[in-house]
């Protein structure tokens, strides 16, 4: 499986984050750099779970004005900050769903939708592709997260477990319920 | 109730880093509040008794 690169980078760029980051505790200006390589990976991640796209970017700037706003906060702790600001987005969009300002979406293509059928081991076609996008949305949604970051966004274990405040192991271990709840709603559907 | 969109056309790179501005996100932080820093009381400690014994040895 093809992985999100943004997530793993070496020692030595974390390292420099974590400079970037502690200069950016005491003159916020210093955060440009972070802010210009994880604006577009935030952005993606909201725009893939909301409608309008509007409502995205007004999302993905919340995001960093929140984060910047409790930066003080942020303990390094060897992981790319990136985590940090995804938790944070997930925060935020949960938010903007209970305000009611936008609606809890799932943007995915064919090729996603034809690897996750694959998982499944059936043979993809338009019955089987309908049937699955009918199953989605009956998962609950801490399911359906795990479904999106794991299959939709190839996101790795250990990430999932740091944006969603679980263990790697924790994290496989749901993914892999989540799947066989899709699965169970995947064979009932007709 | 979930919508689910398949093959929508996405957003390309350059659109999305066209609307970064972070001269925005800067302006739009809450002001940082004095009273919050411990730095704060260090200072209005310290020149309170600076002034209380000031004054004590004017009055004097």
């Amino acid at each position: 499986m093809a992985m999100n690169m943004m997530y793993f980078q070496d020692s030595l760029r974390l390292e420099e984050e974590h400079q970037i980051i502690e200069k950016a505790k005491l003159n916020p200006s210093h955060f440009a750099p972070l802010y210009k390589k994880y604006y577009e990976s935030i952005f993606r991640y909201v725009n893939k779970r909301v409608d309008e796209e509007e409502t995205a970017y007004d999302i993905t700037s919340c995001v960093f004005v929140k984060a910047l706003t409790n930066l003080s906060r942020y303990e390094f702790r060897g992981v790319p900050f990136s985590s940090w600001l995804f938790r944070i987005a997930k925060s935020e969009l949960y938010q903007s769903f209970r305000d009611q300002k936008s609606q809890r979406t799932v943007k995915i293509d064919t090729i996603q939708v034809a690897q996750l059928i694959e998982d499944f081991i059936e043979e993809y076609s338009e019955e089987n592709k309908a049937k699955l996008l009918k199953c989605l949305p009956m998962l609950k949604e801490n399911q359906l997260q795990l479904i999106e970051m794991r299959f939709f966004e190839k996101r790795s274990f250990k990430e999932i477990g740091e944006i969603i405040g679980l263990t790697e192991n924790n994290a496989k271990v749901k993914t892999f319920r989540a799947l066989v709840k899709l699965k169970e709603f995947f064979n009932k559907s007709k | 109730m979930i919508k689910i969109y398949i093959d929508r056309k996405e957003v390309t790179s350059a659109e999305i880093n066209s609307r970064q501005d972070f001269k925005k996100i800067l302006a739009s932080l809450p002001e940082k509040k004095n009273w919050k820093n411990p730095w704060f009381y260090g200072a209005v400690g310290l020149s309170s008794v600076i002034g209380t014994i000031s004054l004590y040895f004017l009055l004097m």
